[in-house]
């Protein structure tokens, strides 16, 4: 009794800051323009005119702050690995036990998966062009990877070529680092020719859309990972206890 | 106008995150969590960043919700099991 | 004259969503209730598609493309849905209608 007291209390008071906060915003949020301010997004979109990219973030993400995203690789590749430890203890047993899946489901499912993994190349490719890029694209591959799972539970990946592109597009991505390290004297220097009058081409922007394929491929490969750990774990735990 | 789309949509995160909060059932939280995912997403696009609203999109509502159902699959298995 | 059948598509679309919305709140059990959800959103949401077509032209395409992928999406997951609930709420149901091929199938597959 009386926790249901505190717990309505409690609620009471959380409404009332929430509803004080929107009032305090409301002021503000009435009088929305785009003002110009001069501040560091200024600066850098003046040198976004250098780098030859249509998407100012793209250039931000990937060259002006380069080793950020360095850094994010990193902790994913970590997330993954911790993920590898915790989930893959259980024994597997190899392919057992088929649940009869119906035939809308497995054709559908297909047919999906397909245009989900072409809208996420495109998302790729098209990342220094127009919103979105490495991060986003090899997450929406990896939601495919998820629905073929969610459908086919028999469904294996190859943990090899997985391994192969996840390594590889690391090591590339690296390597593209320290060529420009050598030729322009800058870690992740724009080594490859890119014309500011090729702005919004889809070959334009020197190592940038390069460097965004190759993390596209590494977040692809690592979330696919992920997300087969999490949904075969479950499902051996199904096998072995029936 | 604009203010007033962005009013509704706060006010909306608001209710859909407070559901979220007080639901007893642990499924239907979840959903209205992606429901505050959802309307981040508007948020972001009109305060011009299209970048990370395309992420919280795919993030916020396609994988987590995703790992916090296979997650509350897993643990709610345990429970019964003991 | 087009921008008026983009706004009468637009009104029809979304008085669909609102019939779906009320169907969603009312319908007593789950099979009725998902047969109101998915029905009359995907009727609605391919009608506000038509009437965003109407207004901008030259977005045909992008529009077509997305209008395919909700015909794909939408029939597949409420199939799924159905044969879920049948196979655990309604395979012991005596059905009045007579006919039943679904529940033929299933004991076909049991054999």
């Amino acid at each position: 009794m009386n926790l249901k007291k505190e717990l309505r209390l409690k609620h009471i008071i959380l409404s009332l800051l929430s509803s004080a906060l929107l009032l305090s915003f409301l002021g503000l949020l009435m009088q929305v323009k785009t003002n110009t301010y001069k501040t560091v997004g200024d600066i850098f979109l003046n040198l976004n005119m250098q780098t030859a990219t249509a998407n100012a973030v793209t250039s931000v993400v990937t060259f002006f702050r380069g080793i950020d995203t360095v850094g994010e690789v990193t902790v994913l590749f970590l997330a993954t690995s911790g993920v590898a430890l915790m989930l893959s203890s259980t024994q597997r047993t190899s392919k057992k036990v088929v649940k009869q899946e119906s035939f809308v489901l497995h054709v559908g499912s297909r047919l999906l998966m397909s245009v989900i993994i072409l809208f996420g190349v495109y998302i790729v490719i098209h990342g220094h062009l127009s919103p979105g890029g490495g991060f986003q694209g090899g997450v929406v591959i990896a939601t495919a990877f998820l629905l073929l799972f969610l459908a086919n539970p028999n469904m294996s990946l190859s943990h090899g070529i997985l391994t192969l592109g996840e390594s590889l597009s690391g090591s590339a991505y690296v390597l593209v680092a320290l060529i420009g390290l050598f030729k322009m004297n800058i870690l992740l220097g724009n080594f490859l020719p890119h014309p500011v009058g090729e702005i919004g081409e889809l070959v334009s922007g020197g190592i940038i859309p390069v460097i965004y394929i190759l993390v596209g491929i590494k977040v692809g490969s690592e979330m696919s990972v992920i997300v087969e750990y999490f949904i075969k774990e479950d499902y051996y735990k199904e096998v072995y206890d029936a | 106008m604009i203010g007033l789309l962005i009013l509704f949509t706060f006010l909306a995160i608001i209710v859909v995150a407070l559901g979220a909060i007080l639901s007893k059932d642990i499924t239907q939280s979840v959903m209205l969590f992606m429901g505050v995912g959802l309307g981040s997403v508007v948020l972001f696009f009109i305060f011009q960043a299209p970048d990370v609203a395309l992420t919280e999109a795919v993030i916020g509502t396609g994988l987590s919700t995703a790992v916090f159902l296979l997650g509350i699959r897993h643990t709610s298995q345990e429970e019964a099991e003991s | 004259m087009l921008l008026f059948l983009g706004y009468l598509l637009g009104l029809l679309g979304t008085t669909l969503f609102f019939i779906s919305g009320i169907g969603l709140l009312r319908m007593p059990d789950t099979l009725t209730r998902m047969q109101a959800a998915t029905k009359a959103s995907t009727l609605g949401s391919l009608l506000v598609i038509l009437a965003v077509a109407c207004f901008e032209p030259q977005w045909t395409f992008k529009l077509v493309v997305l209008a395919v992928f909700i015909l794909i999406t939408n029939p597949i997951s409420s199939s799924v849905l159905a044969m879920t609930t049948y196979k655990r709420f309604y395979k012991n149901v005596y059905n009045t209608s007579g006919a039943d091929a679904f529940r033929d199938d299933l004991k076909k597959e049991e054999k």
